[in-house]
């Protein structure tokens, strides 16, 4: 089974305890001190994806539970469970059982924490209030602003910052080496650029990349990424400047279906083609406002179907105060 | 049996026998009884069935007729050459003749509320004489027995009432159709139909088979089609009155007066407004309109304030056919929404799909929507560059084969299963 597990790279280099956590080394430093007191706060770990938030929950609790990990850790992901329901049901029956072994009290972790409604996280607030005694919690998020403001008092807040480019390498330099994959520059140097900081991405890539055989160069990056990243993009946004909406549009459904992306996924892939366009460079920031715009209204819960018809419609118009 | 499907499983599967009408059994019961008992000089002359359409009022008098071995004359009310022709037919002489010559004669006519009282003066008569002479037994059949024009005709009839029909019954006939045509239904699905046709069983047999044309089983999913076939017809009527108007606050009303479902009119809106629109300006416009309206309906979907629906309405309605500053061409060709069809039809692939990302999300201590953009596509990458490596993630995340299939392509989803066998 254990064999099983790693069979993820980002599993099997995951730091089991907070010495192996190589980087945010001042948030570490202080995580130590909780489990030297065997007491701790509520936490807001905060920062942008692939930084090492969870990492970091998960070694706390092994490193305090230890072997009472088990029973004393739950994890649980907002974003696939969220509404009052769960924060009622789950979070009440986990948060108010006693804990076990010497640590006087449990760990919840709610990853992805900005993915709860308001009043999911008002009942969230008040359970974490009537539980204190048995259980404290660990909040992850991308943003803290997405937390309200009595949940964000009531813990100690913790910034992840992002991954320098030198952490990202080191780590991935030192798991091709465990995994006997030869890496060159033109390969990291790659990996760095698609996986913008994000180190679990940089790892994905890494390990698919490997699966190809052979040495990881830019070229076997390249080919990963394309493969989740379609062409199709840069052909969408090239009908939709010449005027071609209806076409743009029906390729836009092709890449949410047919290739399965996130309305985000192509927002920012769009955003990157940008500068690939052959068009005046003064307008690519105008395009960037549009895009910007949008990616803002979906994260924000509008439909990827109509924001991105929208986007096309606008492209085309700006496409056509370019020709004229 | 394939071309047996061709017919109307209404008419395939209509009542052979009294005992074979389930509900309104009491009113078919005395149908029959009143074609056996029929003497020339006997009052009442006719009944006169009345209910809502596709209750089984025909279809009782064919069961009945055929039951009792009669040779059955249908005439439509509204046409008024056969009436002419039964009026003929069914008076003393004739009818005499084709009492010794043949077999018994029931006369149905149907329609008798379709009557039309003004142009057709004769109608009325005509039957009212039918009723009179006819030495066969004669059963009319009506919606509305009430209507005014009746009155003459109703002195010669005695009144039978069919109710509709309780949609538990009708599901439960459903489904022994589904049983005799090989069709897998799921209940639900049957029950969406038999509510949905409001008592009318013929309405639900054919909404039945419209549904299971093609298929092998039917699901809840599978009757989007229906009652949106139902609002079709009404929804062009909407998008014309949008497009066409030129008074924002009539627009806005044809918008939000429709019982189209908001959600789905703005799908419609979105899959047709370029068609209106000439300039890009227009163009981008209109969308821009639909977009802002669709940025309200997020924020009354976060903060459950419905008050923001009205802006919801204009923008989408007046604020995207009022962008168009030119004078529009003709009507044109309404589609149905693309991105709905596609939706429906990606379903169970995106189910299966979010199902394996949930189960990477578990492993990997991320939410199944990080595990579809962050993992999902490594992974399909890993297995179609290396099916040895990828056989082995396809079981850590327990990924059942259909799914593989619709996850890599079928020669590399083979190979893995190979591997795995």
């Amino acid at each position: 089974m254990a064999s099983e597990e790693t069979l993820m790279w980002t599993e099997k280099y995951r730091p089991r305890t907070l010495n192996d956590i190589v980087n945010q080394a001042e948030i570490v430093s202080r995580l130590r001190t909780f489990v030297e007191k065997k007491d701790m706060p509520h936490c807001l770990f905060s920062g942008p994806p692939g930084t090492g938030k969870t990492t970091a929950a998960l070694c706390l609790a092994h490193d305090l539970f230890g072997e009472y990990f088990q029973g004393n850790f739950l994890e649980l992901n907002a974003s696939d469970a969220r509404g009052i329901d769960v924060i009622r049901g789950v979070v009440k029956d986990f948060a108010r059982t006693m804990p076990l072994g010497e640590v006087p009290f449990k760990i919840l972790v709610l990853d992805e924490a900005d993915a709860l409604t308001q009043e999911a996280q008002q009942a969230l607030r008040r359970t974490m209030e009537r539980f204190t005694r048995t259980c404290r919690f660990i909040l992850i998020v991308n943003y803290s602003s997405k937390i309200i403001e009595p949940i964000q008092s009531r813990c100690a807040l913790f910034r992840f910052s992002p991954l320098s480019r030198e952490d990202v390498a080191k780590r991935l330099l030192y798991i091709a080496g465990r995994e006997s994959v030869e890496l060159d520059d033109s390969g990291i140097e790659a990996i760095l650029y698609v996986s913008e900081g994000d180190l679990r991405r940089a790892v994905n890539t890494l390990q698919a990349a490997a699966a190809i055989g052979g040495p990881i160069t830019a070229d076997s990056v390249f080919m990963v990424t394309g493969k989740a990243r379609p062409e199709e993009v840069r052909e969408m946004i090239g009908l939709a400047l010449k005027g071609d909406f209806v076409k743009a549009r029906k390729m836009l459904h092709d890449l949410l279906v047919t290739y399965g992306l996130s309305g985000i996924d192509v927002v920012r892939q769009i955003h990157r083609e940008l500068f690939n366009l052959d068009i005046p460079e003064g307008w690519k920031a105008q395009l960037a406002d549009i895009v910007g715009e949008i990616d803002f209204r979906m994260s924000e819960g509008a439909d990827e179907e109509i924001q991105l018809s929208a986007l096309l419609a606008k492209f085309a118009y700006v496409g056509s105060q370019i020709g004229g | 049996m394939k071309k047996l499907s061709r017919m109307l499983w209404a008419e395939k599967y209509a009542p052979r026998k009294v005992s074979e009408i389930v509900e309104n059994r009491k009113a078919a019961e005395r149908v029959a009884e009143f074609i056996s008992n029929w003497r020339p000089d006997q009052k009442p002359r006719a009944l006169l069935l009345w209910g809502p359409a596709g209750v089984g009022k025909t279809a009782s008098v064919y069961a009945a007729a055929k039951e009792l071995e009669y040779d059955l004359v249908e005439v439509n009310a509204s046409d008024k050459r056969s009436l002419d022709e039964i009026r003929k037919t069914v008076g003393t002489a004739s009818s005499l003749s084709s009492l010794i010559m043949g077999r018994k004669r029931v006369i149905l006519v149907d329609e008798v509320d379709g009557i039309s009282g003004s142009e057709d003066k004769g109608g009325i008569s005509g039957l009212v004489e039918i009723l009179k002479n006819t030495v066969h037994p004669v059963i009319l059949v009506a919606n509305d027995p009430w209507d005014p024009k009746l009155a003459s005709v109703r002195e010669y009839c005695e009144l039978v009432r069919f109710n509709r029909i309780r949609s538990n019954v009708i599901s439960s006939i459903l489904a022994r159709i589904c049983e005799r045509e090989g069709v897998q239904a799921d209940p639900a699905a049957l029950r969406g139909i038999a509510e949905n046709a409001r008592g009318d069983l013929r309405a639900a047999i054919n909404d039945l088979q419209m549904v299971a044309e093609g298929r092998e089983r039917i699901t809840m999913d599978d009757l989007r089609i229906l009652s949106l076939r139902d609002q079709e017809r009404n929804v062009f009527d909407i998008l014309k009155a949008i497009f066409y108007g030129k008074d924002a606050q009539k627009i806005v009303m044809a918008a939000s007066s429709s019982d189209v479902d908001y959600e789905l009119l703005m799908q419609w809106i979105c899959e047709n407004a370029w068609q209106h629109m000439q300039y890009p300006k227009e163009l981008a416009d209109a969308y821009n309109a639909l977009s802002r309206a669709d940025v309200f309906l997020g924020r009354i979907r976060k903060r459950q304030h419905w008050g923001l629906l009205s802006y919801v309405f204009t923008l989408m309605s007046a604020g995207v056919s009022l962008s168009r500053k030119t004078s529009g061409g003709g009507v044109p060709k309404y589609q149905f929404p693309s991105w709905v069809k596609m939706m429906s039809a990606a379903k169970a692939r995106r189910n299966a799909i979010g199902s394996i990302a949930s189960k990477i999300g578990k492993k990997c201590h991320v939410s199944s929507r990080e595990a579809f953009t962050s993992y999902l596509p490594y992974i399909k990458f890993i297995i179609e560059a290396n099916p040895e490596a990828g056989a082995n993630l396809v079981k850590l995340f327990d990924i059942e084969p259909e799914v593989v299939g619709g996850l890599i392509s079928k020669e590399v989803a083979e190979k893995v299963k190979k591997i795995l066998s």
